[in-house]
């Protein structure tokens, strides 16, 4: 009993301590070399608010195309105002739940350069994007996750967000198909490729990228270049993002087990130790007493783990960082589910939404194809969204 | 994650089970210094110019 004791505790800690292993990813390094032949896209849709990075895309404005849909009048007006301030614009007129994905793929018509970086409204960088680009660019890569970080830190939601995703970045050296929304960069035709097999379901879009990209067996690396995202100031928030977020997790974990499967640790980690004993969890915490005695051992150890493993993005925050993750893992997982169940009730089919459009064999995208903009006409509309 | 790791080992093992044993105050005793470690840095910062 004892060994089989320390054997779990020794594989659950391990699996926590993953990071350890970001020394030996293969992680493309930025060099000297400026690559100016790529189009920074930026998806924007249901308010002109949420478009807040303009001081910062105005230094590269030759290089940017703002996809913006137009589903209202206010939209309308901003587009004819975003023309005017001289940015170049697509304007697409997508009907229904609109995904940023879903825009990026109708905007990818009108871009023509070799690479494409999908930015969010809210992220910049402050190393040259085009160093980014080069990097890739020599690499050979098709698909590349970068470092998105936390741009402001002043709420303690915020640092601890900043904490958060420090170290998940770093998982990113070994997983670099978990590409992020806020930021990715791609070889523009392998894009086209891939979101044309994108379900265009939103939660969890950003991350389906990375797993069709890998399905199509294209280079997916991991670059190392920071960007800065906004994340929410307010717990309040906070606590709607991660809805969200979690609503994708379980679409990822259980809707598409199938396709997860292919990245074992990742499905072991989400499926089973997140989602699956979250029920264990639960029933360790009825008994209070029993809560009170555990939890600080487990406290220090998992800050311990925190600190150890990931040593190259340590901060002081780390302190706090196991209540904040304790909290999350207990509350927010049912209701990511709940949301899901709920978007699966609205859509009113019997079959679950959010299913990756690809098979399980891997195949392989023939990039030649989607080389022309003329490839990706088309199939925007017949594409389902929820 | 480790989370419930502890939970799963601290429960098997037997280990810090029960209350006011000293390896139970020593646990709590560390996090709350820890706390106040942090706490007290913040204010020193903040104090600073508002350097952070």
């Amino acid at each position: 009993m004892t060994w089989t004791t320390f054997l779990l505790l020794a594989v659950l800690v391990s699996l926590d301590m993953q990071n350890l292993a970001s020394r030996w990813g293969r992680v493309i390094s930025l060099g000297e070399a400026v690559s100016h032949d790529y189009t920074l896209v930026v998806p924007i849709f249901g308010d002109p608010r949420y478009f807040r990075n303009g001081h910062y895309l105005a230094r590269n404005r030759d290089n940017v195309l703002l996809a913006v849909n137009i589903d209202s009048p206010k939209m309308e007006r901003f587009v004819d105002e975003l023309r005017e301030q001289g940015w170049r614009v697509h304007a697409s007129r997508l009907t229904g739940r609109v995904s940023c994905p879903e825009i990026v793929f109708d905007a990818l018509n009108s871009v023509s350069t070799e690479y494409v970086i999908r930015i969010d409204g809210d992220t910049v960088s402050i190393q040259d994007p085009g160093r980014a680009v080069a990097a890739a660019r020599a690499a050979g890569a098709d698909l590349c996750s970068v470092k998105v970080t936390v741009s402001r830190r002043k709420t303690l939601i915020e640092k601890l967000q900043a904490v958060e995703y420090d170290m998940s970045m770093l998982g990113r050296h070994n997983r670099a198909w978990m590409t992020s929304g806020a930021c990715m960069i791609a070889r523009t035709s392998a894009l086209r490729g891939i979101l044309a097999a994108h379900s265009f379901w939103f939660p969890g879009e950003d991350i389906e990228t990375g797993v069709i990209a890998k399905h199509y067996k294209l280079s997916v690396r991991h670059l190392d270049v920071r960007f800065y995202t906004d994340v929410p100031e307010t717990f309040r928030a906070w606590a709607r993002q991660r809805k969200m977020w979690w609503s994708g997790s379980f679409r990822m974990a259980f809707v598409n087990a199938d396709q997860t499967l292919r990245f074992p640790l990742a499905f072991v980690y989400t499926a089973c130790v997140v989602w699956l004993l979250w029920i264990a969890k639960w029933h360790e915490l009825v008994d209070v007493g029993h809560v009170a005695a555990i939890l600080p051992f487990v406290v220090l150890l998992y800050t311990g783990v925190c600190f150890s493993s990931n040593w190259t993005v340590r901060s002081r925050w780390m302190v706090v960082y196991p209540y904040y993750a304790l909290f999350q893992a207990l509350v927010m997982p049912p209701l990511g589910a709940a949301y899901y169940l709920w978007l699966w009730y609205r859509r009113g089919t019997r079959k679950p939404p959010g299913r990756y459009r690809i098979g399980f064999r891997r195949e392989s995208l023939d990039l030649a194809r989607w080389a022309t903009p003329a490839a990706t006409a088309g199939p925007v509309s017949s594409h389902p969204s929820a | 994650m480790a989370l419930r790791a502890g939970f799963a080992a601290a429960s098997l093992l037997g280990v810090v089970t029960t209350f006011g044993t000293p390896l139970w105050v020593a646990t709590v005793g560390i996090l709350i210094a820890l706390v106040i470690g942090l706490v007290t840095l913040e204010v020193r910062i903040h104090s600073a110019k508002g350097v952070r």
